[in-house]
Protein backbone atom coordinates (compact mmCIF):
# COMPACT_ATOMS: atom_id res chain seq x y z
CA UNK A 1 0.00 0.00 0.00
CA UNK A 2 1.26 3.44 -1.01
CA UNK A 3 2.55 5.31 2.21
CA UNK A 4 4.09 8.04 0.37
CA UNK A 5 3.22 11.78 -0.88
CA UNK A 6 -0.77 12.81 0.60
CA UNK A 7 -1.15 9.29 1.40
CA UNK A 8 1.71 9.51 4.13
CA UNK A 9 -0.13 12.06 6.43
CA UNK A 10 -3.76 12.01 5.90
CA UNK A 11 -5.86 9.73 8.50
CA UNK A 12 -8.83 8.21 8.12
CA UNK A 13 -11.52 8.44 11.08
CA UNK A 14 -14.39 6.03 11.57
CA UNK A 15 -17.09 7.62 13.47
CA UNK A 16 -18.92 5.04 15.15
CA UNK A 17 -22.17 5.03 14.83
CA UNK A 18 -23.83 1.74 15.53
CA UNK A 19 -25.04 0.96 19.43
CA UNK A 20 -22.96 -1.62 19.92
CA UNK A 21 -19.59 -2.90 19.04
CA UNK A 22 -20.96 -5.57 17.23
CA UNK A 23 -18.48 -8.77 15.80
CA UNK A 24 -19.20 -7.70 12.57
CA UNK A 25 -18.13 -3.64 13.04
CA UNK A 26 -15.04 -4.93 15.06
CA UNK A 27 -14.03 -7.18 12.13
CA UNK A 28 -13.90 -4.65 9.78
CA UNK A 29 -12.54 -2.28 11.83
CA UNK A 30 -9.85 -4.87 12.65
CA UNK A 31 -9.47 -5.92 9.01
CA UNK A 32 -8.95 -1.92 8.09
CA UNK A 33 -6.29 -1.20 10.94
CA UNK A 34 -4.67 -4.41 10.13
CA UNK A 35 -3.72 -3.55 6.65
CA UNK A 36 -3.31 0.25 6.22
CA UNK A 37 -1.80 0.04 10.24
CA UNK A 38 -2.74 1.35 13.39
CA UNK A 39 -1.47 4.78 13.05
CA UNK A 40 -3.73 5.80 10.10
CA UNK A 41 -6.62 4.60 12.02
CA UNK A 42 -9.16 7.13 14.35
CA UNK A 43 -12.10 6.08 15.60
CA UNK A 44 -14.12 9.15 17.16
CA UNK A 45 -17.72 9.29 19.06
CA UNK A 46 -16.66 6.01 21.42
CA UNK A 47 -18.22 6.49 24.53
CA UNK A 48 -18.09 3.36 26.44
CA UNK A 49 -14.73 2.64 28.44
CA UNK A 50 -14.29 -1.07 27.22
CA UNK A 51 -14.62 -0.19 23.51
CA UNK A 52 -11.67 2.64 24.17
CA UNK A 53 -9.98 -0.37 25.60
CA UNK A 54 -10.58 -2.88 22.66
CA UNK A 55 -10.27 -0.15 19.77
CA UNK A 56 -7.37 1.25 21.10
CA UNK A 57 -4.86 -1.78 19.41
CA UNK A 58 -6.85 -1.06 16.02
CA UNK A 59 -5.99 2.98 16.43
CA UNK A 60 -6.25 6.12 18.15
CA UNK A 61 -9.71 6.25 19.96
CA UNK A 62 -11.48 9.55 20.39
CA UNK A 63 -14.29 9.63 23.07
CA UNK A 64 -15.51 13.08 21.03
CA UNK A 65 -17.62 12.77 17.55
CA UNK A 66 -15.97 14.14 14.94
CA UNK A 67 -18.68 16.67 14.51
CA UNK A 68 -17.01 18.44 17.86
CA UNK A 69 -13.64 18.99 15.87
CA UNK A 70 -12.70 22.13 15.84
CA UNK A 71 -10.61 22.27 12.37
CA UNK A 72 -13.52 21.41 10.07
CA UNK A 73 -11.60 22.91 7.03
CA UNK A 74 -9.87 19.40 7.51
CA UNK A 75 -12.52 17.09 7.04
CA UNK A 76 -13.77 15.39 3.92
CA UNK A 77 -16.74 13.28 4.38
CA UNK A 78 -17.74 10.10 2.76
CA UNK A 79 -20.99 9.74 2.22
CA UNK A 80 -22.93 7.93 -0.49
CA UNK A 81 -25.47 10.65 -1.07
CA UNK A 82 -22.51 13.79 -1.68
CA UNK A 83 -22.97 15.10 -5.27
CA UNK A 84 -19.44 14.56 -6.29
CA UNK A 85 -17.07 11.72 -6.38
CA UNK A 86 -13.65 11.42 -4.46
CA UNK A 87 -10.43 12.49 -6.55
CA UNK A 88 -7.32 11.96 -5.95
CA UNK A 89 -6.90 15.81 -6.34
CA UNK A 90 -9.29 16.50 -3.52
CA UNK A 91 -7.42 14.94 -0.88
CA UNK A 92 -4.65 17.19 0.98
CA UNK A 93 -1.85 15.82 2.86
CA UNK A 94 -3.48 16.86 6.10
CA UNK A 95 -6.95 15.87 6.02
CA UNK A 96 -8.85 13.54 7.79
CA UNK A 97 -11.07 11.02 6.02
CA UNK A 98 -14.58 10.11 7.78
CA UNK A 99 -15.99 7.15 7.29
CA UNK A 100 -19.42 6.38 9.03
CA UNK A 101 -18.77 3.74 11.11
CA UNK A 102 -22.42 2.06 10.43
CA UNK A 103 -23.13 -1.52 9.05
CA UNK A 104 -25.30 -0.71 5.83
CA UNK A 105 -28.40 -1.29 5.01
CA UNK A 106 -29.42 -2.80 1.71
CA UNK A 107 -31.30 -1.39 0.51
CA UNK A 108 -29.14 1.74 1.87
CA UNK A 109 -30.65 4.70 4.20
CA UNK A 110 -28.90 7.48 4.30
CA UNK A 111 -27.74 7.41 7.38
CA UNK A 112 -24.47 8.78 7.23
CA UNK A 113 -25.82 11.35 5.99
CA UNK A 114 -28.90 11.80 8.59
CA UNK A 115 -26.16 11.39 11.59
CA UNK A 116 -22.86 12.72 9.80
CA UNK A 117 -23.76 15.15 6.71
CA UNK A 118 -26.41 17.04 7.42
CA UNK A 119 -25.53 18.25 11.02
CA UNK A 120 -22.10 19.49 8.70
CA UNK A 121 -23.56 20.91 5.57
CA UNK A 122 -24.23 24.33 6.26
CA UNK A 123 -20.65 24.68 8.41
CA UNK A 124 -18.86 24.18 4.52
CA UNK A 125 -17.43 20.52 4.93
CA UNK A 126 -16.09 18.37 1.98
CA UNK A 127 -18.73 15.93 1.32
CA UNK A 128 -17.60 13.53 -1.58
CA UNK A 129 -19.20 10.04 -2.96
CA UNK A 130 -17.08 6.78 -4.13
CA UNK A 131 -19.79 5.86 -6.83
CA UNK A 132 -22.79 4.39 -6.80
CA UNK A 133 -21.75 0.96 -4.84
CA UNK A 134 -22.65 0.17 -1.21
CA UNK A 135 -19.33 -0.57 0.78
CA UNK A 136 -18.89 -2.28 4.00
CA UNK A 137 -16.72 0.20 6.41
CA UNK A 138 -13.37 -1.31 5.86
CA UNK A 139 -13.58 -1.45 1.79
CA UNK A 140 -14.72 1.96 2.02
CA UNK A 141 -11.75 2.89 4.13
CA UNK A 142 -9.27 0.96 1.42
CA UNK A 143 -11.10 2.60 -1.25
CA UNK A 144 -10.74 6.03 -0.02
CA UNK A 145 -7.30 5.74 0.92
CA UNK A 146 -6.18 4.18 -2.29
CA UNK A 147 -7.62 7.14 -4.11
CA UNK A 148 -5.94 9.47 -2.05
CA UNK A 149 -2.98 7.21 -2.94
CA UNK A 150 -3.35 8.68 -6.67
CA UNK A 151 -5.58 6.24 -8.56
CA UNK A 152 -9.13 7.27 -9.48
CA UNK A 153 -12.64 5.12 -8.81
CA UNK A 154 -12.62 3.58 -11.51
CA UNK A 155 -9.05 1.91 -11.75
CA UNK A 156 -9.63 0.12 -8.41
CA UNK A 157 -10.75 -3.59 -9.46
CA UNK A 158 -14.02 -3.80 -7.17
CA UNK A 159 -16.21 -6.90 -7.01
CA UNK A 160 -19.81 -6.98 -6.60
CA UNK A 161 -22.00 -9.44 -4.24
CA UNK A 162 -19.87 -11.65 -2.57
CA UNK A 163 -21.26 -15.26 -2.82
CA UNK A 164 -20.08 -17.81 0.09
CA UNK A 165 -21.01 -21.52 -0.41
CA UNK A 166 -22.00 -23.03 2.21
CA UNK A 167 -23.21 -26.35 1.33
CA UNK A 168 -24.29 -27.76 -1.59
CA UNK A 169 -27.85 -26.53 -1.70
CA UNK A 170 -27.11 -23.29 0.03
CA UNK A 171 -25.19 -20.08 -0.83
CA UNK A 172 -25.41 -16.78 1.56
CA UNK A 173 -24.50 -13.46 -0.14
CA UNK A 174 -23.44 -10.15 0.74
CA UNK A 175 -25.26 -7.65 -2.04
CA UNK A 176 -21.91 -4.83 -0.90
CA UNK A 177 -18.77 -4.19 -2.81
CA UNK A 178 -15.40 -5.19 -2.08
CA UNK A 179 -12.16 -4.14 -3.84
CA UNK A 180 -10.00 -7.32 -4.85
CA UNK A 181 -6.45 -7.08 -2.94
CA UNK A 182 -3.83 -10.16 -3.99
CA UNK A 183 -6.88 -11.39 -6.18
CA UNK A 184 -9.44 -11.77 -3.14
CA UNK A 185 -12.02 -9.40 -2.06
CA UNK A 186 -11.10 -7.73 1.13
CA UNK A 187 -12.99 -8.60 3.69
CA UNK A 188 -11.58 -10.68 7.42
CA UNK A 189 -11.03 -13.80 6.98
CA UNK A 190 -12.14 -14.67 10.67
CA UNK A 191 -15.76 -13.16 8.96
CA UNK A 192 -15.82 -15.22 6.76
CA UNK A 193 -15.34 -18.30 8.72
CA UNK A 194 -18.19 -16.88 11.28
CA UNK A 195 -20.88 -16.69 8.34
CA UNK A 196 -20.14 -20.05 7.79
CA UNK A 197 -21.40 -20.95 11.37
CA UNK A 198 -25.47 -20.90 11.79
CA UNK A 199 -26.53 -18.30 14.48
CA UNK A 200 -29.54 -17.57 16.26
CA UNK A 201 -31.26 -14.61 14.08
CA UNK A 202 -31.89 -12.00 16.51
CA UNK A 203 -28.59 -11.77 18.98
CA UNK A 204 -25.85 -11.05 16.59
CA UNK A 205 -22.93 -12.40 17.29
CA UNK A 206 -21.54 -11.22 21.15
CA UNK A 207 -20.32 -14.19 22.36
CA UNK A 208 -18.33 -15.40 19.91
CA UNK A 209 -16.93 -11.76 19.82
CA UNK A 210 -16.49 -11.77 23.83
CA UNK A 211 -14.42 -15.24 22.97
CA UNK A 212 -12.46 -13.60 20.22
CA UNK A 213 -11.81 -10.46 22.09
CA UNK A 214 -10.60 -12.77 25.33
CA UNK A 215 -8.22 -14.93 23.50
CA UNK A 216 -6.73 -11.79 21.48
CA UNK A 217 -5.98 -9.47 24.60
CA UNK A 218 -5.05 -12.66 26.60
CA UNK A 219 -2.44 -14.33 23.99
CA UNK A 220 -1.58 -11.61 20.94
CA UNK A 221 -1.34 -8.50 23.45
CA UNK A 222 -0.56 -9.79 26.50
CA UNK A 223 -2.89 -7.63 28.52
CA UNK B 1 -59.32 6.81 -31.88
CA UNK B 2 -56.69 7.76 -30.15
CA UNK B 3 -58.83 8.72 -27.24
CA UNK B 4 -61.09 5.09 -27.78
CA UNK B 5 -57.82 3.13 -27.14
CA UNK B 6 -56.82 4.99 -24.07
CA UNK B 7 -60.26 4.72 -22.62
CA UNK B 8 -59.86 0.72 -23.06
CA UNK B 9 -56.38 0.65 -21.33
CA UNK B 10 -57.48 3.04 -18.32
CA UNK B 11 -60.79 0.59 -18.16
CA UNK B 12 -58.13 -2.67 -17.72
CA UNK B 13 -55.58 -1.29 -15.78
CA UNK B 14 -58.16 -0.02 -13.30
CA UNK B 15 -59.91 -3.86 -13.47
CA UNK B 16 -56.06 -5.39 -12.63
CA UNK B 17 -55.46 -2.45 -10.19
CA UNK B 18 -58.97 -3.24 -7.95
CA UNK B 19 -58.45 -7.08 -8.66
CA UNK B 20 -55.00 -6.89 -6.99
CA UNK B 21 -55.97 -4.88 -4.31
CA UNK B 22 -58.34 -7.43 -3.61
CA UNK B 23 -56.02 -10.23 -3.78
CA UNK B 24 -53.62 -8.56 -1.29
CA UNK B 25 -57.00 -7.77 1.18
CA UNK B 26 -58.01 -11.52 0.89
CA UNK B 27 -54.06 -12.65 1.32
CA UNK B 28 -54.34 -10.49 4.52
CA UNK B 29 -57.69 -11.73 5.62
CA UNK B 30 -57.21 -15.36 5.09
CA UNK B 31 -53.96 -15.44 6.30
CA UNK B 32 -54.59 -17.85 8.91
CA UNK B 33 -56.32 -20.26 6.24
CA UNK B 34 -53.47 -20.63 4.42
CA UNK B 35 -54.55 -18.12 0.97
CA UNK B 36 -52.99 -19.50 -2.43
CA UNK B 37 -54.38 -17.50 -4.83
CA UNK B 38 -57.73 -16.46 -6.17
CA UNK B 39 -59.47 -15.37 -9.75
CA UNK B 40 -62.15 -12.91 -10.61
CA UNK B 41 -64.89 -14.08 -12.68
CA UNK B 42 -67.41 -10.97 -14.18
CA UNK B 43 -70.04 -10.74 -17.08
CA UNK B 44 -68.97 -7.79 -18.90
CA UNK B 45 -72.43 -5.57 -18.05
CA UNK B 46 -72.00 -7.48 -14.51
CA UNK B 47 -76.03 -8.20 -14.56
CA UNK B 48 -74.97 -12.16 -13.14
CA UNK B 49 -72.80 -10.86 -10.46
CA UNK B 50 -69.23 -11.82 -9.64
CA UNK B 51 -67.64 -15.03 -9.28
CA UNK B 52 -64.79 -15.09 -6.87
CA UNK B 53 -62.67 -18.55 -6.88
CA UNK B 54 -60.41 -18.46 -3.86
CA UNK B 55 -58.09 -21.21 -3.14
CA UNK B 56 -56.56 -21.53 0.36
CA UNK B 57 -55.14 -24.49 3.00
CA UNK B 58 -57.98 -24.74 4.95
CA UNK B 59 -61.32 -23.71 3.07
CA UNK B 60 -63.36 -24.65 6.41
CA UNK B 61 -61.47 -21.36 8.19
CA UNK B 62 -62.84 -19.69 5.05
CA UNK B 63 -66.29 -20.98 5.21
CA UNK B 64 -67.38 -20.50 8.65
CA UNK B 65 -70.45 -22.38 10.58
CA UNK B 66 -72.87 -22.71 8.37
CA UNK B 67 -71.26 -20.86 5.69
CA UNK B 68 -71.68 -17.62 8.21
CA UNK B 69 -67.77 -16.58 7.46
CA UNK B 70 -68.20 -16.73 3.71
CA UNK B 71 -70.88 -14.80 3.52
CA UNK B 72 -69.38 -12.18 5.64
CA UNK B 73 -66.75 -12.11 3.42
CA UNK B 74 -68.46 -11.68 -0.04
CA UNK B 75 -70.38 -8.82 2.15
CA UNK B 76 -67.35 -7.54 2.79
CA UNK B 77 -65.90 -7.44 -0.74
CA UNK B 78 -68.99 -5.89 -2.32
CA UNK B 79 -68.73 -3.37 0.25
CA UNK B 80 -64.97 -2.25 0.23
CA UNK B 81 -64.64 -3.26 -3.49
CA UNK B 82 -67.78 -2.29 -5.22
CA UNK B 83 -68.28 -5.40 -6.65
CA UNK B 84 -71.89 -7.13 -7.05
CA UNK B 85 -73.44 -10.37 -6.28
CA UNK B 86 -70.10 -11.30 -5.25
CA UNK B 87 -70.14 -15.47 -4.91
CA UNK B 88 -67.10 -16.85 -3.16
CA UNK B 89 -66.06 -20.21 -4.22
CA UNK B 90 -63.33 -21.81 -1.64
CA UNK B 91 -61.00 -24.91 -3.02
CA UNK B 92 -58.64 -26.85 -1.41
CA UNK B 93 -54.79 -26.01 -2.71
CA UNK B 94 -54.49 -29.79 -3.97
CA UNK B 95 -51.08 -29.91 -3.54
CA UNK B 96 -49.70 -27.50 -0.95
CA UNK B 97 -45.57 -28.49 -1.15
CA UNK B 98 -45.99 -27.30 -4.81
CA UNK B 99 -47.75 -23.93 -4.09
CA UNK B 100 -45.19 -20.95 -2.98
CA UNK B 101 -48.00 -19.15 -1.84
CA UNK B 102 -48.68 -21.81 0.48
CA UNK B 103 -44.81 -22.79 1.55
CA UNK B 104 -43.82 -18.65 1.87
CA UNK B 105 -46.55 -18.69 3.67
CA UNK B 106 -45.26 -21.98 6.21
CA UNK B 107 -41.27 -20.83 6.18
CA UNK B 108 -43.63 -16.89 7.60
CA UNK B 109 -44.75 -18.64 10.20
CA UNK B 110 -41.79 -20.72 11.50
CA UNK B 111 -39.66 -17.79 11.10
CA UNK B 112 -42.29 -15.69 13.55
CA UNK B 113 -42.29 -18.74 15.71
CA UNK B 114 -38.32 -17.89 16.48
CA UNK B 115 -37.35 -21.43 14.32
CA UNK B 116 -33.55 -20.49 13.13
CA UNK B 117 -33.77 -19.34 8.79
CA UNK B 118 -31.52 -21.69 8.04
CA UNK B 119 -33.34 -24.80 9.78
CA UNK B 120 -36.60 -23.73 8.17
CA UNK B 121 -34.77 -23.13 4.72
CA UNK B 122 -33.63 -26.63 3.97
CA UNK B 123 -36.81 -28.18 5.64
CA UNK B 124 -38.92 -26.16 3.07
CA UNK B 125 -36.12 -27.20 -0.08
CA UNK B 126 -36.74 -31.05 1.46
CA UNK B 127 -40.70 -30.87 1.79
CA UNK B 128 -41.12 -29.02 -1.84
CA UNK B 129 -38.53 -31.79 -3.63
CA UNK B 130 -40.15 -34.67 -1.81
CA UNK B 131 -43.26 -33.55 -3.31
CA UNK B 132 -41.92 -34.16 -6.62
CA UNK B 133 -41.34 -30.60 -8.03
CA UNK B 134 -38.04 -30.63 -10.52
CA UNK B 135 -36.63 -27.33 -8.97
CA UNK B 136 -37.07 -24.38 -6.28
CA UNK B 137 -34.95 -21.90 -4.77
CA UNK B 138 -35.53 -20.03 -1.71
CA UNK B 139 -34.00 -16.86 -0.85
CA UNK B 140 -33.96 -15.45 2.52
CA UNK B 141 -32.73 -12.03 2.96
CA UNK B 142 -32.22 -9.20 5.12
CA UNK B 143 -30.87 -8.94 8.58
CA UNK B 144 -30.75 -12.53 9.17
CA UNK B 145 -27.39 -13.09 10.81
CA UNK B 146 -26.35 -10.14 11.98
CA UNK B 147 -26.93 -6.37 12.46
CA UNK B 148 -25.49 -6.39 8.51
CA UNK B 149 -28.26 -7.69 5.48
CA UNK B 150 -27.02 -10.72 3.56
CA UNK B 151 -29.34 -12.89 1.91
CA UNK B 152 -29.38 -16.86 2.04
CA UNK B 153 -30.45 -18.92 -0.96
CA UNK B 154 -31.31 -22.62 -0.90
CA UNK B 155 -31.88 -24.41 -3.83
CA UNK B 156 -32.06 -28.00 -5.49
CA UNK B 157 -32.62 -28.81 -8.89
CA UNK B 158 -33.47 -26.88 -11.97
CA UNK B 159 -35.48 -23.62 -11.71
CA UNK B 160 -35.70 -21.82 -14.77
CA UNK B 161 -34.49 -17.86 -14.50
CA UNK B 162 -35.79 -16.33 -18.03
CA UNK B 163 -37.49 -16.70 -21.21
CA UNK B 164 -41.11 -17.50 -22.01
CA UNK B 165 -40.81 -20.96 -20.50
CA UNK B 166 -39.60 -19.69 -17.24
CA UNK B 167 -42.92 -17.59 -17.50
CA UNK B 168 -44.79 -20.78 -17.75
CA UNK B 169 -43.14 -23.23 -15.50
CA UNK B 170 -41.94 -21.27 -12.39
CA UNK B 171 -44.30 -19.66 -9.97
CA UNK B 172 -43.21 -17.13 -7.76
CA UNK B 173 -44.34 -16.18 -3.98
CA UNK B 174 -42.72 -13.28 -1.87
CA UNK B 175 -43.65 -12.50 1.80
CA UNK B 176 -42.65 -9.82 4.35
CA UNK B 177 -41.51 -11.26 7.71
CA UNK B 178 -41.76 -8.98 10.61
CA UNK B 179 -38.74 -9.74 12.87
CA UNK B 180 -36.84 -7.67 15.98
CA UNK B 181 -33.91 -6.87 13.66
CA UNK B 182 -36.40 -5.76 11.06
CA UNK B 183 -38.27 -7.09 8.24
CA UNK B 184 -36.57 -10.15 6.57
CA UNK B 185 -38.16 -11.05 2.93
CA UNK B 186 -39.15 -14.59 1.74
CA UNK B 187 -39.09 -15.53 -1.68
CA UNK B 188 -39.97 -19.44 -2.48
CA UNK B 189 -39.88 -20.18 -6.73
CA UNK B 190 -40.91 -23.20 -7.46
CA UNK B 191 -40.62 -25.19 -11.23
CA UNK B 192 -43.14 -27.93 -10.42
CA UNK B 193 -42.28 -29.98 -13.81
CA UNK B 194 -38.82 -30.53 -15.68
CA UNK B 195 -38.53 -29.02 -18.73
CA UNK B 196 -38.12 -32.30 -20.51
CA UNK B 197 -41.74 -33.63 -19.04
CA UNK B 198 -42.98 -30.03 -19.92
CA UNK B 199 -41.91 -30.84 -23.40
CA UNK B 200 -43.02 -33.75 -23.94
CA UNK B 201 -45.98 -32.82 -22.51
CA UNK B 202 -47.04 -30.48 -25.10
CA UNK B 203 -45.31 -32.97 -27.79
CA UNK B 204 -48.54 -35.45 -26.87
CA UNK B 205 -50.81 -32.86 -27.04
CA UNK B 206 -49.80 -31.53 -30.54
CA UNK B 207 -50.03 -35.39 -31.75
CA UNK B 208 -53.35 -35.38 -30.18
CA UNK B 209 -54.52 -32.43 -31.69
CA UNK B 210 -53.26 -33.85 -34.82
CA UNK B 211 -54.86 -37.02 -35.11
CA UNK B 212 -58.19 -35.31 -33.70
CA UNK B 213 -58.03 -33.50 -36.92
CA UNK B 214 -56.90 -36.41 -39.50
CA UNK B 215 -60.19 -38.25 -38.12
CA UNK B 216 -62.04 -35.14 -38.63
CA UNK B 217 -61.11 -35.22 -41.84
CA UNK B 218 -61.71 -38.79 -42.80
CA UNK B 219 -65.03 -38.18 -41.34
Amino acid sequence: MCKKGVASTLKIVIEHLEDGLWTWVYLEYENISKFLGRDKIIFTNIKNERWMRILSSLGEVWSDSILDYPDLDKLIILDPVAEERLEPSHVRSDDLLVIGGILGDYPPRKRTYKFLTAKLLDKGVRTYNLGDKIFPIDSAALVAYTIACGKRLDEIEIVEGLEIPLSRESTLILPFAYPVVEGEPFIHPRLLELLKKEEPLNTGSSIWLEEYLNNKLDNDLNV
Amino acid sequence: MVEKDLSKLKYFINKERKNLLLKEWLAERLAAAGFSSMKVISSPTGTIGTKIIVKVLRPGLVIGRRGARIKQISEEIEKIFGYENVRLLVYEVEEPELDPEIMAWQIQRQLLRGVRYRRVGFWALRVIRSAGAAGVEIVISGKIRTVRSAYEKFSSGVVLKSGELASRLVRTAKRPVLTKMGIIGVKVSIMPISLQDYLAMQEASEEQEGSGEEVAEGG
